[in-house]
């Protein structure tokens, strides 16, 4: 255990709830609670998507990842998100902040009024929030027993808890602070170790040096890709699910619904990949090589098996001992376990917003702000018990592995419709519903029976499908489908989708 | 409707470009090109090009944010 982290980790938890206490006093309508009354400021957004968006996965994941593998295929997770921001900003962002208010039902649904295109919206939503909120859960459950000494069961259910309370208690509004708060603690302590990892090595040559001669790879393992380690149809797959998959992230999605106007909503967008790229260049740079470079050829971090004491996970935290002794360590640790809540709130958010403004309004039949609310926060309740559950069966996952798979449903199942509900006046309910459907049955199908899911969660002796990364293969296919089943049933006059507004 | 202009075409395929040397590189040995292993101010080649396209892509996502939500396109709600 380690005691300096201690008074860091409860601060962190007491200005949270803080936060929670102050947005709950503030949140009163259905606009508060979804999308904290469009009243957020553009640079505010940007830095609540970049602390949405930089996960456990980023500060955790990626530098293990790095650690144990190098470059190959680390360089494809630094680079996705930018490269789906870009697709982003260039197809969806713009109409669909035009087009939406509350959650990404509003943007399915909105063209044709459909009920069950909503409730697919709420469906896919909850599906995908779930799958990269077990990644954010499982990260905590080993950060916090790493440090605490706390059973792992244990860890899981406190961060449940937590996020439950910031959702439930104060909405959009206090999950956007948590994000905001959490944001600036991650630049901060990013830019700290970024320093120190040059200093100690004496250069940024000299980092580069030090791991090559430390990991067993050697320079040519570790900086350049291409070694085998990564086949040609994962490479793709990962990256295009990662990269497009951008675009189907509901989490993300609904926080340009958090601006007030069109101006605020460009600067979060800026503001945002300026904050994302700037925190990934130091991590990719520096902090992944300096990781390998002070730890790998240390007996005191690293075990006989090349692994890093409390899992691959934990790289960057013992990078911080290192550098910095058990003081440096405890704050990156309250910082990770910030990072953590930020992102798992927001997914709850989604989640809780799909199941209230979309699944039960859909069921009911009519608008009824106060009952949506309460089922706003039991769903938030019932998110955080599926979560910690599923956090049980999928301990031993890399976390940055968890958030591609989020993202290779979110790729298959949201992309096509919410593209062709934005471009194509030619889409039908019915289209729109087959494809959106297909999608996410077949992309979590495809998940279940690949390496990551039936090999080492089911215990079975080979994958039935070859891949952890399914989106290449369904994503043109539910496009496919989304579009010859609108072919098919343009006619139908009932099924056919109005023109927007 | 939103339009699916030239701008979001080329602005899509430039973006498409950029990142694809680095995914067939880590793909497959065929595109593991020999300037990889280079080094600048004694840091490898590859690491390098990955930093210089990220900064790449955060200015790309600045000039697109500017025609994503311009006024022109629709303005808001």
């Amino acid at each position: 255990m380690s005691n300096p982290a201690i008074p860091i980790f409860i601060l962190v938890i007491l200005i949270t709830l803080g936060i929670t206490w102050w947005a709950s006093r503030r949140a009163r309508s259905q606009a508060d609670y979804y999308a904290a009354g469009s009243k957020i400021t553009g640079t505010q957004n940007g830095l609540a998507i970049a602390g949405d968006f930089m996960s456990a996965t980023t500060f955790l994941g990626m530098t293990g990842m790095f650690f144990q593998t190098g470059v190959d295929p680390t360089a494809i997770y630094y680079l996705c998100p930018l490269v789906g921001m870009s697709l982003m900003m260039l197809l969806v962002a713009g109409p669909l902040r035009r087009a939406g208010k509350f959650t990404l039902g509003d943007v399915m649904a909105g063209r044709s009024a459909s009920p069950s295109l909503r409730l697919f919206a709420g469906v896919s939503t909850i599906t995908i929030s779930i799958i990269y909120l077990v990644g954010q859960m499982v990260g905590a459950g080993a950060l916090i027993s790493l440090l605490f000494g706390l059973n792992y069961g244990i860890s899981v259910v406190l961060v449940g808890l937590l996020m439950t309370i910031y959702v439930a208690g104060g909405g959009m509004l206090a999950a956007t602070w948590v994000q905001i708060v959490k944001a600036v603690m991650l630049i901060a302590i990013v830019a700290v170790i970024g320093v120190m990892c040059v200093a100690k090595a004496g250069g940024i040559g000299a980092v580069y040096a030090q791991a090559a001669q430390a990991h067993p790879l050697g320079a040519a393992g570790l900086f350049i890709p291409g070694a085998g380690k990564t086949d040609m149809f994962s490479a793709v797959s990962l990256a295009f699910g990662t990269s497009v998959g951008l675009m189907g992230l509901p989490h993300l999605l609904i926080r340009f619904f958090t601006v007030p106007d069109v101006k605020a909503a460009k600067r979060s967008a800026v503001a945002a990949t300026a904050i994302i790229g700037g925190v990934f260049v130091v991590m990719f740079g520096i902090v992944g090589p300096a990781a390998v470079a002070f730890l790998r050829a240390d007996p005191a971090f690293v075990g006989p098996a090349g692994m890093v004491a409390g899992g691959p996970n934990m790289v960057a935290i013992q990078l911080s001992k290192a550098l910095g002794g058990p003081l440096l360590m405890g704050i990156t640790s309250a910082v990770a376990f910030a990072t953590i809540l930020a992102v798992v709130s927001g997914l709850v958010m989604a989640t809780a917003s799909a199941a209230s403004h979309d699944i039960y309004a859909v069921l009911r039949g009519r608008r009824d702000e106060k009952r949506e609310l309460i089922v706003f926060r039991l769903a938030a309740v019932g998110a955080a018990a599926v979560a910690i559950l599923l956090a049980f069966a999928f301990q031993q996952q890399n976390v940055a592995f968890m958030t591609a798979l989020a993202m290779a449903v979110a790729v298959s199942a949201n992309v096509p419709v919410v593209l062709l509900t934005l471009y194509w006046r030619g889409l039908t309910v019915a289209g729109a519903l087959t494809g959106g459907v297909f999608g996410l049955v077949t992309s979590v199908a495809l998940i279940v029976i690949g390496p990551a899911v039936w090999v080492k969660v089911l215990h079975h002796a080979a994958p039935i499908f070859p891949s952890d990364y399914p989106g290449l293969l369904v994503m043109p296919a539910a496009f496919v489908v989304t579009v010859a089943v609108s072919l098919a049933t343009r006619g139908a006059g009932a099924a056919a989708a109005q023109p927007a507004q | 409707m939103a339009r699916l202009g030239l701008k979001q075409i080329l602005g899509s395929l430039l973006v498409v470009i950029l990142f694809a040397p680095i995914v067939l590189a880590t793909g497959s040995p065929a595109f593991r090109w020999a300037v990889y292993g280079a080094e600048l101010a004694g840091v490898p080649l590859f690491p390098l090009l990955v930093v210089a396209l990220l900064l790449v892509l955060m200015v790309l996502v600045w000039i697109f944010s500017g025609a994503a939500f311009s006024d022109s396109e629709g303005g808001d709600q």
